[in-house]
């Protein structure tokens, strides 16, 4: 019994139950001993209430006893049809139709067939993906995509996604633009499993204009795309897109935790909106910084946003250039925040740095003095950081 | 004395229909969970799970969690808590003045140093003596401080945590090992509206523990237990996420919850006067945050779990109880204003409205109900039709909103493997009714009384019999 019909079930019980109640009181209504109008009803949806309890009690232990039974059943096929779904996808042996004469089977089988579908790769999943196809499984996932639960279609993208381009094309398309953001985030990792320009391409797309959790999800499986998209759709979408988009854009390119030679952030650099500058400090050392680079961190160290500040004291720190250091030695104030992220950064340009976190903790400031000690006693323990 | 029964009969009858009205609101909240758990019940996949634990956009998290005495348990539960699935982790114990060796015990097992490790924040706590930091590569952070109580020791973790988002969890309660990640989910899917999100408490007692992590989901033994795993299915699978689908969810469970710091930090951290603290500082959160135009969504996570041990003696219980309606009544109190004030939205009408309603007046006349009932019965005031009507009413009901309970937790979490642990929760849902529930409510009562009263309220000491194998 699904989830659906135990609602189902529910409502007609309450329904018989509040009708026999109605119709009782309209024979015996003049007779009833409980003859106050909220009583009545009080009494009445109580009744009720005790029976759809009885009901739904009764259904409760009921259907797990009945799953229960029906789990053991099927443990004790599940091995051999395991066995042979795996010895098809690896040697090609076909057996397993003698399998496919009752239902029971049947599940057993498409479950093991899901189950290989998602731990192999290249032959054995083609192997498997084809005979998913054969056996009807995958018209059966295809049609289950128009359900109105997100979960179904969800399932079906990710199955389909796993069987071959030609399975998938009609759908994924489609499940780019469903109303639910896990079927989409489905779907565009699916089609990066096909790899198909196109489709990354419009994966990219979609990421930048999704939350931040399909960014992070979708960030692995772009990163091995990076080259093919920094060479059209990112430069495109830099000039094209909105702010949210570049933005966004910005995050993804510095997740990929790579470099990006080829990006040329020159013209974002001189631009003076400091709306996306702290994406774009986060982005620095991942490409080739050239003197505009310097001189937008050193603007931006001066900044009167202390967010602004700190993004770029973190990524002074990763360039972990001397050069900064005067300019670093000035936020060693009274500013905990800036003083701390000054403080690390300091640390983090080689041996000049420590001698002037050195000097600060014997004669800085009481602030100052105890961030430089911190940072000293993260380079001797090899734990510097941001956090 | 025809007077006195009129009057006895029309109380009785009010006192019906609230009862009927009350429960009714608690079946309506099942219903709007069950609804809200079908829309909205997504879980990360384990294949999701790892692509967002190699990413570097999942926001960072520190972990606090206040000790206070716990060296039997401390060291395995900071363990566990090292073993959370999270890309950016780290775990920040706050010994509060602990009058038994817990620091000791920390310092030895994970070999700690003296760190001079600063604190970012500036929120006013009690002295902090020491912060420990592991010689080890793992993100562990000891704060040795006076004792100030727990909102204190939380106010002292958040200065010295420095990730974006903070874990308040209990030092003896067990997380599930992706729940972090689980429960991260609202940050991800609305990281400019969501400031605080709250996970679901299960009861441990009963299930197997192996390193810090349950092995075996089963219910307890003891009755006193099974009731309260039905009480916590009830109140977190019904109430909370009807409440959390309105935005209007005034609590997260001090056990586990995770906040936005920068949020919290403007808020001034914690307040120390109350013993709902964890109420409190997400009704404040709300009401600061629609003062200021801010956008606030306060969420509930059904299935990121954290497994507690609940009292199995009713000395325990009781105290526990004490403290959690005076921790509501401070609360309202403090925020009084907000009840029914269309300003602050469902918060305003549905949360505190409810919480007024029900949490508040809910056990008062419940229990008037009763004493009406038997002493009504007694002198021949009300008619038994009467009083077996109010006993329906409450009694059968409460058995009903057990059984929805189940219902919900079958149809959602389906936690619990073995169909005897279905039955025996079954069988727990129908005597909770025959004396837990009227002692639970008797509590209640005497707590509001105490508040009334402005006797001083306690936290008091749960002695913990520690997670073992010996509790399957």
């Amino acid at each position: 019994m699904t989830k659906r019909n135990t609602i189902e079930v529910y409502a007609k019980a309450f329904s018989v139950c509040l009708a026999t109640f109605l119709v009782t009181e309209l024979v015996e209504g003049r007779t009833s001993r409980v003859q106050a109008f909220p009583l009545r009803w009080a009494y009445a949806f109580t009744a009720v209430q005790g029976v759809t309890m009885l009901f739904m009690g009764l259904y409760l232990v009921i259907q797990r006893g009945f799953a229960q039974w029906r789990e053991a059943r099927y443990d004790r096929i599940r091995p051999a049809v395991r066995e042979q779904v795996l010895s098809m996808a690896f040697e090609g042996a076909a057996g397993t139709d003698r399998l496919l004469d009752n239902r029971q089977s049947r599940r057993v089988l498409e479950e093991s067939v899901i189950a290989a579908l998602s731990t192999l790769k290249s032959t054995g999943r083609d192997r498997i993906g084809r005979f998913a196809m054969e056996q009807g499984f995958a018209t059966a996932w295809l049609k289950s995509f128009s359900s109105r639960s997100s979960r179904v279609r969800r399932r079906a993208i990710s199955l389909l996604g796993l069987i071959s381009p030609v399975a998938g094309a009609t759908v994924l398309p489609i499940a780019l633009h469903d109303r639910d953001l896990a079927v989409r985030t489905e779907a565009c990792r699916a089609l990066l499993i096909f790899g198909e320009r196109a489709g990354v391409d419009q994966v990219f797309r979609l990421a930048v204009r999704e939350s931040l959790l399909t960014r992070a999800l979708l960030t692995d499986d772009l990163r091995p795309f990076a080259a093919i998209l920094l060479a059209d759709t990112v430069p495109t979408l830099l000039q094209t897109g909105s702010f949210e988009e570049i933005r966004n854009c910005f995050q993804i390119l510095t997740s990929w935790n790579r470099a990006l030679p080829q990006l040329d952030l020159g013209p974002w650099l001189a631009d003076t909106d400091t709306r996306w500058t702290r994406e774009l400090l986060a982005l620095i050392p991942f490409v080739a910084i050239e003197s505009e680079g310097e001189e937008f961190l050193h603007v931006a160290l001066h900044s009167t946003d202390r967010a602004i500040q700190c993004a770029a004291l973190q990524t002074v720190g990763q360039v972990g250039s001397a050069a900064f250091l005067p300019s670093l030695q000035l936020l060693l104030g009274d500013d905990k925040l800036l003083s701390w992220h000054a403080a690390q950064a300091i640390a983090h340009c080689g041996a000049e740095g420590k001698s002037l976190l050195e000097h600060t903790v014997t004669t800085g400031s009481r602030a100052g003095a105890g961030v430089a000690l911190e940072a000293l006693e993260r380079l001797s323990m090899g734990t510097l950081g941001f956090s | 004395m025809s007077w006195v029964s009129t009057v006895f009969h029309d109380v009785e009858d009010l006192l019906i229909v609230y009862v009927l009205a009350i429960n009714t609101v608690y079946f309506l909240l099942m219903l709007i969970g069950y609804f809200a758990l079908r829309k909205n019940h997504h879980q990360f996949t384990p294949k999701e799970l790892d692509l967002l634990l190699k990413s570097p956009l999942v926001p960072s998290v520190s972990v606090l969690t206040p000790a206070y005495c716990e060296s039997a348990t401390i060291a395995e539960s900071v363990r566990s808590m090292l073993r959370l699935r999270h890309p950016k982790l780290e775990v920040i114990v706050i010994n509060d003045g602990s009058s038994d060796d817990t620091l000791a015990v920390l310092i030895k097992e994970f070999r700690l140093y003296r760190s001079s490790r600063v604190p970012m924040g500036e929120i006013t706590t009690s002295a902090v003596r020491a912060v420990y930091e592991s010689q080890d590569s793992v993100p562990l952070i000891v704060i040795d401080k006076a004792n100030g109580g727990k909102a204190d020791a939380l106010n002292c973790g958040i200065n010295y945590a420095r990730h974006d988002l903070f874990a308040a969890l209990d030092a003896d309660s067990i997380i599930e090992r992706d729940a972090l990640l689980q429960i991260s989910r609202p940050f991800l899917e609305r990281p400019e509206e969501t400031v605080a999100v709250g996970g679901i408490v299960r009861v441990a007692n009963g299930c197997t523990v192996e390193h810090g992590s349950i092995t075996q989901i089963r219910v307890p033994n003891k009755w006193l237990a099974q009731f309260q795993v039905i009480e916590y299915l009830r109140a977190f699978l019904g109430g909370r996420v009807a409440f959390s689908h309105a935005n209007a969810l005034l609590i997260i469970s001090g056990a586990f919850g995770l906040f936005r710091r920068e949020a919290v930090v403007a808020l001034g951290g914690y307040r120390t006067d109350t013993v709902g603290e964890d109420m409190e500082l997400v009704i404040r959160l709300h009401r600061t945050r629609r003062e200021q135009n801010l956008p606030c969504r306060v969420e509930f996570v059904a299935n990121p779990v954290c497994w507690t041990e609940v009292p199995e003696d009713w000395r325990t219980l009781r105290r526990q109880r004490m403290r959690w309606q005076r921790g509501c009544l401070e609360c309202l109190s403090l925020h009084r204003d907000l009840i029914a004030n269309s300003r602050f939205g469902a918060v305003g009408w549905i949360g505190m409205v409810y919480a007024f309603a029900c949490e508040v007046c809910g056990p008062v006349i419940e229990l008037l109900g009763y004493l009406t009932t038997i002493v009504g019965l007694l002198f021949g005031w009300i008619t038994p039709t009467h009083a077996f009507l109010f006993a329906v009413v409450s009694i059968l009901f409460g058995l009903l909103l057990s059984i929805a309970s189940l219902i919900l937790e079958e149809l959602t979490m389906r936690k619990y493997p073995d169909v005897r642990d279905i039955l025996r929760l079954i069988l727990a849902g129908l005597f909770e009714n025959f004396g837990y529930r009227q002692m639970t409510m008797i509590w209640r009562v005497e707590a509001i009384f105490s508040a009334v009263l402005k006797k001083k309220a306690s936290w008091g000491r749960m002695e913990r019999r520690g997670f073992s194998k010996a509790d399957a």
